[in-house]
């Protein structure tokens, strides 16, 4: 049985036993199988920074994608644990690896939401550059700032107050806190 | 005749009837058929709150959706006139599906104008499992902080809602609201 080229479907060929309905039964159904899936694709995100690592080692760190016509749909969940370490310096949130947003389009944007329990919600957007599995969170500067800088858990100097939401008397990144991704970009 | 489990794509089954091109000719139509679809479906969302009065009258209250693929696309659109009622406490919508239960939180984009109020973009977000979007907008003009959009409190005064209108309610003749999204779904 030869099979069609992307998605693999049965075709019949010359030389197989004759039975023309079957073989048109099991097209039919193949098509339909990859037209209706519901399946999804799980993976791990983290955040990288650019000074001291970030880590959520007993955090929740849920992806969720499906890859489909050119298009990613993207959803992750992040939940910060007890031992978790927002680093230093700007952040950035892991996209699925098996393919990058696409070179065709300048910047991609999609929706992001960070919780601090000590001050609350802050809505943001994530800039997905082309061929790049990193995405950069924007955030406002401040609970009064609506200028918007990349999320940051502290600068350099690893000092509370100095991250992105700027928290007073906190950094940015805290236990029970909460960022979390949704959107579609394009992918071909 | 038969015909593929979800969609109802025709088949010829023994004995066959001798003609082969047409069976393949109504099967590949049907395939395109199915590709091919644009529709969206209608549905009226439940507009409740947490409080003790609930919201109520929308001038317009227009949803459409579609699922496909495990994904749902789903655009709400309210406006008010002069006989809204905002409810209190912290208002709600209900989508047609359930969010897929393995993500805690799922977001959707909304949005709030009103032609003294100005305009507001906010997040409305899903419960695993649940059926219900809670939308958050800035709580004020000066804040960039999100909070659970509200008309009033219990009290029912002015200048208590979210976004604060000063005087006023964000949810009031003349004024509108928006959702537009995709999320996973059960």
């Amino acid at each position: 049985m030869a099979t069609t080229d992307v998605f693999n479907w049965p075709i019949p060929e010359l030389g197989e036993a004759p039975n023309g309905p079957t073989g048109i039964q099991d097209l039919a159904e193949a098509i339909e199988a990859t037209y209706g899936s519901t399946a999804y694709q799980t993976y791990t995100p983290t955040l990288v920074s650019g000074g001291v690592a970030f880590s959520n080692s007993n955090g929740t760190n849920l992806g969720r994608y499906r890859i489909w016509q050119g298009w990613c749909d993207l959803v992750v969940f992040m939940r910060f644990g007890s031992a978790v370490n927002g680093g230093t310096g700007e952040l950035r949130i892991t996209l699925p690896v098996p393919t990058a947003p696409s070179t065709a389009i300048t910047e991609q944007w999609i929706l992001c939401r960070l919780w601090t329990p000590s001050h609350g919600h802050w809505l943001g957007q994530v800039y997905c550059p082309p061929s790049s599995n990193q995405g950069y969170p924007y955030v406002p500067r401040g609970m009064s700032n609506t200028v918007n800088s990349i999320l940051q858990n502290a600068n350099s100097s690893g000092s509370v107050g100095t991250g992105y939401p700027v928290t007073p008397g906190n950094k940015t990144i805290q236990v029970n806190g909460v960022f979390a991704v949704n959107g579609r970009y394009r992918v071909a | 005749m038969g015909a593929t489990p979800i969609y109802k794509w025709p088949w010829t089954e023994d004995p066959i009837v001798a003609d082969g091109p047409k069976a393949i000719g109504d099967l590949g139509k049907a395939i395109d058929a199915e590709f091919a679809k644009t529709d969206m479906l209608t549905y009226i969302p439940e507009w409740r709150s947490n409080g003790a009065y609930q919201p109520a009258n929308p001038n317009v209250l227009v949803a459409k959706y579609r699922v496909a693929n495990g994904w749902c696309d789903v655009h709400i659109f309210m406006s008010f006139g002069s006989a809204v009622f905002g409810g209190s406490g912290w208002l709600t919508l209900t989508v047609p599906v359930a969010a897929h239960p393995s993500l805690d939180e799922q977001y959707l984009l909304c949005k709030t104008w009103g032609p003294s109020m100005g305009q507001y973009h906010g997040t409305a977000y899903i419960n695993g499992g649940t059926n219900l979007l809670r939308p958050e907008f800035t709580r004020s003009s000066t804040s960039t902080l999100l909070d659970f959009w509200k008309s009033t409190d219990d009290t029912g005064g002015p200048s208590k809602g979210v976004p604060l209108v000063s005087g006023g309610y964000p949810v009031a003749s003349g004024n509108n609201f928006a959702i537009s999204g995709r999320f996973k779904a059960a």
